[in-house]
């Protein structure tokens, strides 16, 4: 690879925040404010793929006790900065088990994370977050969705490829779309209790319980 | 035939990433003591690997761990290969339950991100391959013993010339702007000049008798200076062009560390930042002639 490109992807955290906001159109950002609204004085927040710390701020803000994970040791350094009362593990969401216990958080969020991973990974995550979970807590998740809606998938297709490539070129990297996320929540035991779209249904706002 | 096609883009345009599905294969019939190979799910290696694995008839577990669609040897260099995305699979893919045995071959390249001391702790027990998979057979046959052919990592020109296509394709892109501004009259030379640059960094840079892929790049372009300066009669277009190629063959030079098994730490930034500001300064020094 490229040695001039391969610098340019170690800063690519720096630039992170802001190639998302352009590929969602500052919907991402809406998403969180919406998933912060949720969290109250001294709850324990557990953030899912947090990234750069931006969610996990917002909670923080609010009087949470937050922890993040992330297996990117790269947006954690820049999320140490953006949240530093925030606590962070470097591990891969695959390894839960072995860090975090038994109904030990009463809100687990995730924005753009799910969408990273594979069905199987999906499934394994979501009974995880099943036992980290306190009786009575909830579950937020933002993530993109292909829209089921036939018009609502074509426009998916030609809004999303150009804002793909021009995102791409901002921060080497792009979101996925996940597809029957319902059956992946069912199958790891839990319920979708409300659900909100934006952006023509190409992401949604999902609220979990056990 | 997709596949020729498929091998075709992706040589060219190895710098970005091409990801497959992340999975644990089951290839032939393995049974419980069967061998478990791990590799990145980089979409070249994964469908040759799975073709040999087929072709040679080796029962084994095939584990294509999530690394974005980066190559083994980057993604462990970039530090996102490890033991943690190793067991994360082994966990999510019940890979325990499928073998009688805690034994997992790693590619010999993953070497610089994989801490096997981390598998142990967690009950695994991670070997180191032959750094090429067509060694495989011969490993897997011997007792996984390797003799020293299959540590050897070789740069043939086969290879050479596949990083060669990808790197001249990717500077191309990044020249080409500022090719049409500064020498719009000139462009099929100054491409033509960087397909020369960056296809001789990788077919002949190990010719030149100097260490840093810097200077071999600077080394590349004094046969065309003395082409250029011969032939050319205009004082101040035998500056510019002069300062166009050095900086031309010194981006290219520095460039390829990324694309070289020479290392990516020859501390060559300031030497590199340095001739660039120079012959910026010396170019627009000609326009106010």
């Amino acid at each position: 690879m490229s040695f001039v490109y391969m610098k340019i992807l170690e800063s690519r955290p720096e630039r992170y925040d802001l190639g998302m906001s352009l590929l969602t159109l500052g919907t991402l950002t809406k998403i969180k404010r919406q998933i912060a609204e949720h969290v109250h004085s001294g709850n324990q927040v557990l953030d899912l793929g947090c990234g750069t710390g931006t969610l996990a701020q917002m909670c923080i803000e609010r009087g949470a006790v937050v922890t993040g994970v992330d297996a990117n040791s790269g947006m954690l350094a820049v999320a140490k900065r953006n949240s530093p009362s925030a606590n962070y593990l470097n591990i891969s969401l695959g390894n839960l088990d072995e860090h975090l216990g038994d109904e030990s958080f009463d809100i687990i969020l995730s924005t753009l994370a799910f969408s990273e991973l594979t069905r199987a990974e999906r499934i394994h995550v979501l009974k995880q977050i099943k036992r980290i979970l306190k009786n009575g807590g909830k579950v937020l998740i933002g993530d993109e969705i292909i829209p089921e809606n036939i018009l609502a998938k074509c426009l998916y297709y030609a809004f999303r490829l150009p804002m793909r490539l021009l995102t791409w070129v901002i921060t080497q990297t792009t979101t996925n779309a996940i597809s029957n996320f319902d059956d992946d929540v069912r199958e790891a035991g839990m319920e979708i209790v409300h659900r909100k779209s934006f952006m023509l249904g190409m992401f949604i706002l999902l609220e979990i319980k056990k | 035939m997709i596949g020729w096609i498929k091998d075709i883009y992706q040589t060219i345009f190895r710098f970005v990433r091409f990801p497959c599905e992340p999975e644990t294969v089951a290839i032939g019939n393995p049974d419980k003591s069967s061998p478990i190979l791990v590799t990145c799910n980089f979409d070249y290696t994964v469908r040759h690997l799975k073709e040999y694995l087929e072709k040679e008839g080796l029962d084994c577990f095939l584990l294509v761990v999530n690394t974005n669609g980066t190559n083994v040897w980057c993604a462990a260099a970039e530090g996102i290969f490890t033991a943690e995305t190793i067991l994360s699979h082994l966990k999510v893919y019940n890979v325990g339950e499928r073998v009688n045995h805690n034994r997992i071959v790693l590619p010999q390249l993953s070497a610089p991100g994989v801490k096997r001391k981390a598998l142990k702790e967690h009950g695994w027990e991670g070997i180191y391959g032959p750094v090429y998979f067509t060694d495989l057979k011969e490993y897997l046959n011997n007792g996984f013993a390797k003799n020293k052919d299959m540590q050897a990592l070789e740069y043939g020109y086969w290879e050479r010339f596949k990083m060669g296509l990808s790197h001249s394709v990717f500077c191309t892109l990044v020249c080409i702007l500022p090719i049409l501004i500064f020498a719009s009259d000139w462009w099929i030379q100054g491409i033509a000049l960087v397909w020369y640059f960056a296809f001789s960094m990788q077919l002949i840079e190990h010719f030149i008798p100097v260490n840093r892929l810097l200077y071999k790049g600077l080394a590349l372009s004094l046969p065309v200076l003395a082409l250029l300066l011969t032939s050319e009669t205009d004082p101040v277009l035998k500056i510019q062009a002069s300062m166009g190629i050095l900086a031309l063959s010194a981006y290219i030079g520095f460039d390829a560390q990324g694309h070289s098994h020479l290392g990516q730490n020859q501390q060559s930034g300031k030497l590199f930042a340095g001739i660039f500001a120079f012959s910026a300064l010396v170019y627009g020094g000609t326009l106010l002639l």
